[in-house]
This record gives C-alpha cells, sequence and structure tokens, in this order.
C-alpha cells in the first residue's frame, strides 16, 4: 500500500489535505509534517512511498529534506508542492514531479498516482 | 612650406572630424565650427559665423544665457554642458553632449574649444536599460507577492471543497470538523485582504503630495510585502520606539525603500547558507525625523565595495539574483525624494547596518 508523507511549515495547509484527503477514502494512507525538521524524524522511525514537500520552509528546507530522504531511501518519490510560481528546482535534484499552489487536490492525487 | 602643409593636414581633420568642434572666443563669439557641428546643430556658416553662441536661435532645449554659460566656463578649465536637445529643420530631435575647454593662447587672449558627440542613441539605450531593470525589480516583488497569496488560496480552496462535499454527505462528519475548515478559511481570507492591503498602501499614488506616514503600517507593509524572501533565512525582531510620531512624507515609496533593504539583507544572508539569519528593524524620533534602521548578520560589505554600493546595477550578488538596483532606488527615494539622508554602517561581528533619516515635510 501507498505510505505518503506531506511536509508544510504552514499548519492550515496541512489542516485542509488532511480533511480533504479523509473525505476522498483514497487507498493511500497519508501523513503529515509540520516543517522539514519534524518530517526527518517521521521519516526516519516509518517507511514511505512517497513525499510530498513545501520547497521554502525555514530551517529544513525542501531541497535539503528531500535528498536526505533520497539518500537513505533511493527508491523514494519526492514531489515538490511550492507556493512558488516558478519553483526553482536545480536539474539535479532528483525530483520526481513538480507542483505550484494553488493546486487541485485531484490533481495532486493523479500525480501520485502516474509515478 | 611644410609648416603651411601640416596646417592644411590638421584643418582637413578638424574639419571632417566626426567629433562636433566649435571653437569660440573670449566673449562666446563663434569663431569656427566643424562639418559635424554645421551637421549637427544646423548651423550655416554665412549666418552663424561670428554669431554669439549665447545668442544662437535654435530650438534647443537648454537657454545658455539662463544656464549661465560664460561664467560656468570662465570658472572651470572644462566644463560638460547637460544633455543638449536639439530640434532639427527636418523636425527630428537629437540630444547632443558637448565639453567646452579653456585654451589660454596669451596672458590676453583665450579661446574655448567646444567638442561633442550625437548621444542620443546611448541616451536612449539606458533608458530603455533603465524601464527593463525596474520592471524587473517590480516582477521579482509581483512573484513574492504571489508566492504568499498562493499559500492561503490553497488552503482555502481545499477547505471549499472539502465542506461541499461533505455538505453533500448525509452523515457522518464531525460538526467540529466543518466550524474548523470555516474558521481556518476565514483566517486564510483575513491573510490575503492583509496583503492586499499592504500591495494598496504601496500602490496608492503619493507622487505630488506628502502624506501622513504611519512607520508601524510602513514597517508592517514592507515586512509582509517581502516575507517571502526572508521567511526561510531569517528571524525578523522590530522595535519601535514607542515616541514615535506621525511624520509627512511619501509613505508608498518609504515602503518601497524598506522593502528593498530587507530584501538585501535576506539575500546576503542567504548567501552565507546560514540558518540563523537575524533581520532588526528599528525606528525612532530623532529631532522630529524619523531615524530608521535596518541590519542584519550577514557577510556585510568588503571594504573596497563600500564605496560603490550606491551606484545603479552595482551589484555583489550572483547573476539572477536581484537588479543591482535596490540600494541606488533607496538612496533616490531617501535623499533624494524625502530628502533624508541614508547610510551604511559596520555592523559588529558582521553584517550591515543601514540608516535612514526622514525629515518630517509638514514642517
Amino acid at each position: 500500500m501507498n505510505k505518503i508523507l506531506i511536509v508544510d511549515d504552514e499548519q492550515n495547509i496541512l489542516n485542509s489535505m488532511r480533511r480533504l484527503l479523509r473525505l476522498k477514502r483514497s487507498e493511500i494512507e497519508f501523513n503529515f509534517a509540520l516543517g522539514g525538521s519534524e518530517a526527518l524524524k517521521i521519516l526516519e522511525s516509518s517507511d514511505y512511498t512517497c513525499l510530498v514537500t513545501d520547497l521554502n520552509m525555514p530551517g529544513v528546507s525542501g531541497l535539503e529534506l528531500a535528498a536526505s530522504a533520497k539518500k537513505s531511501k533511493p527508491e523514494i518519490k519526492v514531489i515538490i508542492l511550492s507556493g512558488d510560481s516558478l519553483p526553482n528546482v536545480p536539474d539535479n535534484s532528483n525530483i520526481d514531479a513538480v507542483l505550484s499552489k494553488p493546486c487541485d487536490i485531484e490533481e495532486l492525487l493523479r500525480t501520485i498516482k502516474d509515478l | 612650406m611644410l609648416e603651411n602643409l601640416d596646417d592644411y593636414i590638421f584643418s582637413r581633420i578638424i574639419s571632417e572630424s566626426n567629433t562636433l568642434t566649435i571653437v569660440l572666443d573670449e566673449d562666446l563669439g563663434i569663431k569656427y565650427f566643424n562639418l559635424r557641428a554645421q551637421h549637427l546643430l544646423d548651423l550655416e556658416a554665412e549666418q552663424d559665423l561670428g554669431l554669439n553662441m549665447l545668442n544662437l536661435s535654435h530650438d534647443w532645449s537648454i537657454d545658455l544665457n539662463a544656464l549661465g554659460l560664460k561664467e560656468k566656463i570662465k570658472e572651470n578649465s572644462i566644463y560638460s554642458l547637460p544633455d543638449l536637445h536639439v530640434k532639427k529643420k527636418d523636425n527630428s530631435e537629437i540630444i547632443v553632449g558637448i565639453t567646452i575647454r579653456k585654451l589660454v593662447i596669451s596672458e590676453e587672449k583665450l579661446l574655448y574649444i567646444a567638442t561633442g558627440q550625437d548621444i542620443t542613441r546611448k541616451r536612449l539605450e539606458e533608458a530603455a536599460n533603465q524601464t527593463g531593470e525596474s520592471l524587473k525589480a517590480i516582477g521579482e516583488l509581483a512573484s513574492g507577492i504571489a508566492h504568499d497569496l498562493n499559500s492561503p488560496v490553497q488552503f482555502v480552496d481545499n477547505n471549499l471543497r472539502f465542506l461541499k462535499e461533505a455538505l453533500s454527505l448525509e452523515s457522518g462528519i464531525d460538526k467540529d470538523e466543518l466550524k474548523e475548515a470555516v474558521s481556518e478559511s476565514m483566517k486564510g481570507i483575513e491573510q490575503i485582504k492583509s496583503l492586499t492591503a499592504s500591495l494598496k498602501n504601496f500602490i496608492h499614488p503619493s507622487n505630488t503630495f506628502v502624506e501622513d506616514c504611519d512607520i508601524r503600517q510602513i514597517i508592517q507593509d514592507a515586512l509582509s510585502m517581502s516575507k517571502s524572501e526572508w521567511k526561510k533565512s531569517a528571524e525578523i525582531n522590530v522595535s519601535i520606539s514607542e515616541d514615535v510620531i506621525n511624520i509627512k512624507s511619501y509613505p508608498s515609496e518609504i515602503t518601497r525603500a524598506l522593502i528593498n533593504l530587507i530584501v538585501n539583507s535576506a539575500q546576503a544572508i542567504k548567501s552565507t547558507g546560514t540558518k540563523s539569519g537575524q533581520i532588526t528593524i528599528k525606528a525612532l524620533t530623532v529631532k522630529q525625523s524619523i531615524l530608521l534602521q535596518v541590519s542584519d548578520n550577514g557577510p556585510g560589505v568588503p571594504l573596497e565595495l563600500r564605496k560603490r554600493i550606491f551606484e545603479p546595477f552595482f551589484t555583489t550578488k550572483p547573476k539572477g539574483i536581484g537588479t543591482g538596483q535596490g540600494l541606488a532606488i533607496v538612496q533616490a527615494i531617501i535623499v533624494g525624494k524625502c530628502g533624508g539622508t541614508l547610510r551604511f554602517i559596520e555592523n559588529t561581528p558582521s553584517g550591515c547596518i543601514f540608516e535612514l533619516m526622514i525629515p518630517n515635510k509638514g514642517n
């Protein structure tokens, strides 16, 4: 089963995602982390198939989090969900998909399925 | 014979040179001009030779009498005229740059040599460049604001979709969950409203008249509009002295200056890769003026570059970051428009302090 970690430094984003995704009764299991440092701890203790993360976060940034996640588990998929209209993601950063906020939740689910 | 030949060669060189050349006597009577001068300034040999330069009746943007040209060139051995816009007989307009040099022939006799170039193309290119750079700076600001709008739009959108679907279900939805979705969405709308209000303060034109400047509001607006730049790299400390008064000046422009300083600090901190960046904004009243300080703990400015930091287009940032216009704009606003002062102070142990003194224009 797919297990996905959604990371953002804004609690309101996480709350709204949690609510909506619960209602979708998706097959996928979603968990949520407030910021990069919390996400790193969660990734250490549990196994995820996919990471959906914001880019600009204080402390551990989205790209740093992605690099660390890929290092310990190369097959993990990483989707950047950024507030930037044109997210600056370097070619060599090994990111699987880049989405911009506001992003329709259906589009996010589709992207996850397609990976 | 040889001397005459030399004279001939030199006179031909000057006559056909691509540089406008005019020789004036002590009283600015025109003694000689070359073909280039004839062409650029529409001079005519029969009509204009012997005339006084000050009395030339051509359609020029500068009145040489009013400029005090005679006194200026007497006092300076080299004097450059401001850009001279010349409307020509064929109705075209060109810009000519002219420099006048004093040439002392003997104790009794002196001449002036005016040389010049057609600088129309150069000036047009500079203007185009400047427009491009200001658009780029506005573009950077706009993309930062878009970033800050995207986040609340995202969760309000999620919540509305949730509410729509939840309300169509017959059972199984926790009422508290619905209430939370509504109240969080309202917070999101408040965020959007406060950002658009800052924008409104910012774009409100105040070009001609001075207005009430609420320094607290200005600091809040500048911080909210530059949030995407500093959020990731720095903590913001604001300290506003209780005695801070409202002054009369140009609030939108001061907001813009403050945004530029905050963005500079954030980018400087980012360049060091530190996670413990600090930007401090202080405001206090000094003799009816507002003293604003923006300081950071970034890398600071190397000694040899300090003289140049206020030059337009000067930047130490990597390509693609910043336009090099930031501090030049701050200077134009604070010194040029508000009549205040701007200075750079070295921060300890590292970093920059920019200090703005903004006078009350209401007096």
